[in-house]
């Protein structure tokens, strides 16, 4: 560990110099790389995780600008997996970073999510989080859901077999969803839901325990509000778990 | 017997109140989301709404009880 560069986090009695070891053993998926999954990663990278493996196949838009962190203007039509791995280096060479091309699938996704110890929901629609949910189960791995529209946002922690996954309580399991630049998303709202979700995962590998609990956050008004979600023994995904 | 709602983000607005108490005889969530359906019409535009009951989320066959609170949040797709 470099003391030094990590020295304001690991004074923090959450994190003290054990947690940050374990966040530098840690391996984490970021699936999307827009607004919540480009925020995510850059915060996990400069907290110093051992290895990152980001997923998107989408190119760099004059409209993600506003909100995406890493990119710049002169990065528009570039793949957001190959500058965001160039910007993840710079931010911090000691760790690895594995950038995946490709927009995750259950053709893939087991391949991609196998050697994770969690992952993080960057995306951007209700299919792609589906797969998530049932992979994340078949698997036993731990993942952080996160959405965000307008000026408020969701984050949840899953640990299947032991919270209430996506399925238990009603989340919709089909459809693309409404595009950030039709539905509206206020910046600052991503980057809040992004800091919770990046607390709630550091959280959970330093401590391996959540209730899973949602958070709900809406930065405008603004109001905090913590959801206790009971396990659903008739859910289809994580029923027999 | 009297029941709260808890209107969040956008149901808050289409709503008009973050809050709001109905009274009502009806027992099954289900039932209840249909009178706020028609009083808010615009609730109906989300094809299913995240809700909880004292804080709980629950499925729409729930069973509700004298002052309880519903809350009703959109689901969200964004990222
Ligand atoms: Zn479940």
């Amino acid at each position: 560990m470099q003391m030094e560069r990590y020295l304001s986090q690991v004074a923090v009695k959450e994190i003290f110099p054990s947690g940050q070891r374990i966040i530098e053993e840690s391996s984490i998926a970021v699936i999307g790389m827009g607004g919540t999954g480009s925020s995510i990663a850059e915060m996990f990278v400069r907290m110093g995780v051992g290895k990152i493996t980001i997923v998107d196949d989408d190119k760099i838009e004059p409209s993600n600008l506003n909100r995406q962190a890493m990119y710049k203007e002169d990065d528009i039509g570039l793949k957001k997996v190959d500058v965001a791995r160039t910007e993840l280096l710079r931010i911090n060479g000691e760790t690895q970073v594995n950038a995946i091309d490709k927009r995750l699938s259950f053709n893939n996704a087991d391949e991609i999510l196998s050697q994770v110890d969690l992952i993080m929901d960057g995306t951007d629609n209700y299919d792609a989080r589906n797969v998530i949910n049932v992979v994340s189960a078949r698997l036993r791995k731990p993942w952080i859901f996160t959405a965000v529209e307008g000026t408020f946002g969701y984050v949840k922690t899953i640990i299947p077999g032991k919270t209430s996954c996506l399925s238990c309580f009603g989340y919709p399991d089909r459809g693309e969803g409404v595009a950030c630049t039709i539905q509206g998303v206020v910046p600052t709202a991503i980057r809040a839901i992004s800091s919770l979700a990046v607390t709630s995962a550091i959280k959970f590998l330093i401590n391996r325990e959540s209730q899973g609990e949602l958070v709900y956050m809406d930065v405008w008004k603004p109001v905090l509000d913590i959801l206790p979600i009971p396990r659903n023994e008739e859910c289809k995904v994580c029923g027999n778990l | 017997m009297k029941v709260h709602i808890k209107y969040y983000a956008k149901y808050a607005d289409y709503a008009g109140t973050r809050m709001e108490d109905i009274e009502t005889d009806i027992i099954t969530l289900r039932d209840l989301l249909n009178i706020v359906r028609e009083r808010h019409p615009k609730l109906k535009e989300d094809r299913r709404s995240l809700i909880a009951i004292n804080d709980k989320f629950v499925g729409e066959e729930a069973q509700i009880s004298d002052g309880a609170t519903v809350s009703i949040f959109p689901p969200v797709s964004g990222g």
